[in-house]
């Protein structure tokens, strides 16, 4: 059985203060700080490549587990904003960063807010199909490239970090069956501008979307694996803001502390905001775990975890 | 068509909805919906929920124009009309 079973993470030291821009873009504290929910947005260091994100989320992850670089068959970068021009791709920078071996297999995946999803499943159905054991999936995606300083709509949501999760045949959480879900018409809602290489974001589109289609892929996840909504631990959702996080609590009768929110210091950092929360449920977590990831896209995936008995140990 | 009486209860039980703490008052017609207490974010709430209740798709809106229940009102009529 494939699964994850560790995670670590690289957040950028250097950070803007959202609340010291309250005036800059005529919005009161509260709501910067109840409403986006975002106080601190991480913004990586000029000169720092996407890569180089990577590079210290695996640092860290090493210093978790150990792992030897050499035992590494599989690696995948999902990022929106990858190294340069994003050719070559990311993930090959990364596997001559961290002196990979030749017989890794690299690529990069193109997706945002539900990337993670994506990833561990394509990840692990990769590594299911060709025998492989070990592999990592990161996820490092530094809006800070195309933010446009002066669009207080993505300014003051977007932060920068990578995620490393180790992928392997002994893991902690085990993936129940996933739901992936496209609507291509939305593309526009949130986008890199080809004229001004901005990034541009239709607010209430995306919230729109969000409220309409979430709560019910989310059902229908839970369908498919035959659970209730009473039966799962935690809700692991992608941390767009911290009132889109506590209105899908509220449209799905959800107590709060079943759904966190806890990104004040990290904003949303995109397809690293489930991995951030999930790391810390590596160690001791609850058995039963809904993860959903949704924006850029418009693209949705819904995947549940489930604790194994490694985990348990 | 949407009668004035018809659309403020919709309009009210969208606010509930979305409102954690109930409004002490009821909101003016006139009155202006940040005097009030709405935010941005409020209102594109209220506008989902506004397009659920009454069947309907609200054009994109400038938030900062159409800012009072008056002008809410008379931009839905306007739309439906075209």
């Amino acid at each position: 059985m494939i699964g994850i079973q560790d995670i670590a993470s690289f957040v950028p030291q250097s950070r803007v203060d959202n609340l010291a821009r309250c005036e800059q873009f005529h919005k009161s504290r509260d709501f910067i700080s109840q409403k986006i929910g975002f106080v601190f947005l991480p913004r990586m260091d000029k000169g720092m490549e996407t890569s180089d994100m990577c590079v210290r989320a695996f640092e860290a992850l090493q210093q978790k587990t150990g792992l030897d670089p050499q035992m590494v068959e599989c690696v995948i970068v999902c990022t929106q904003n990858p190294d340069g021009f994003g050719l070559p791709h990311t993930a090959s920078i990364v596997h001559d960063k961290l002196c990979l071996p030749t017989d890794t297999a690299t690529l990069d995946v193109s997706l945002g807010c539900s990337g993670y999803i994506y990833c561990l499943n394509l990840l692990s159905s990769f590594m299911a199909g060709n025998g492989m054991r070990t592999g990592l999936l990161f996820t490092a995606d530094p809006y800070s490239k195309v933010l446009d300083p002066q669009d207080y709509v993505t300014e003051l949501l977007f932060g920068d970090a990578a995620t490393c999760t180790l992928v392997s045949d002994d893991p902690v959480y085990s993936c129940m069956r996933a739901l992936f879900a496209t609507d291509g018409k939305g593309h526009r809602a949130i986008r890199v501008s080809p004229n001004t290489r901005k990034l541009s974001m239709d607010g209430r589109g995306v919230f729109n979307f969000t409220m309409r289609t979430v709560p019910r892929h989310i059902l229908e996840c839970l369908k498919v694996n035959g659970l209730r909504i009473e039966e799962v631990d935690l809700f692991l959702l992608h941390q767009a803001s911290k009132y889109i996080i506590d209105n899908l609590a509220r449209q799905l009768r959800l107590p709060p502390e079943k759904v966190p929110f806890a990104a004040a210091e990290n904003g949303n950092t995109v397809s690293s905001s489930i991995p951030l929360m999930l790391q810390s449920y590596i160690e001791a977590g609850p058995r039963t775990i809904l993860a959903s990831g949704f924006g850029v896209g418009l693209s949705w995936a819904t995947s549940i975890f489930r604790r194994t008995a490694q985990g348990e140990r | 068509m949407l009668s004035k009486g018809e659309f403020r209860a919709v309009f009210e039980k969208a606010m509930q909805q979305v409102l954690t703490k109930a409004p002490q008052n009821p909101i003016g017609d006139s009155e202006d919906f940040s005097d009030y207490g709405l935010d941005s974010l409020d209102l594109i709430n209220i506008l989902l929920h506004l397009e659920n209740d009454l069947g309907v798709q609200i054009e994109e809106v400038d938030l900062a124009e159409v800012n009072s229940l008056d002008k809410l009102y008379a931009y839905l009529i306007e739309q439906r009309q075209d």
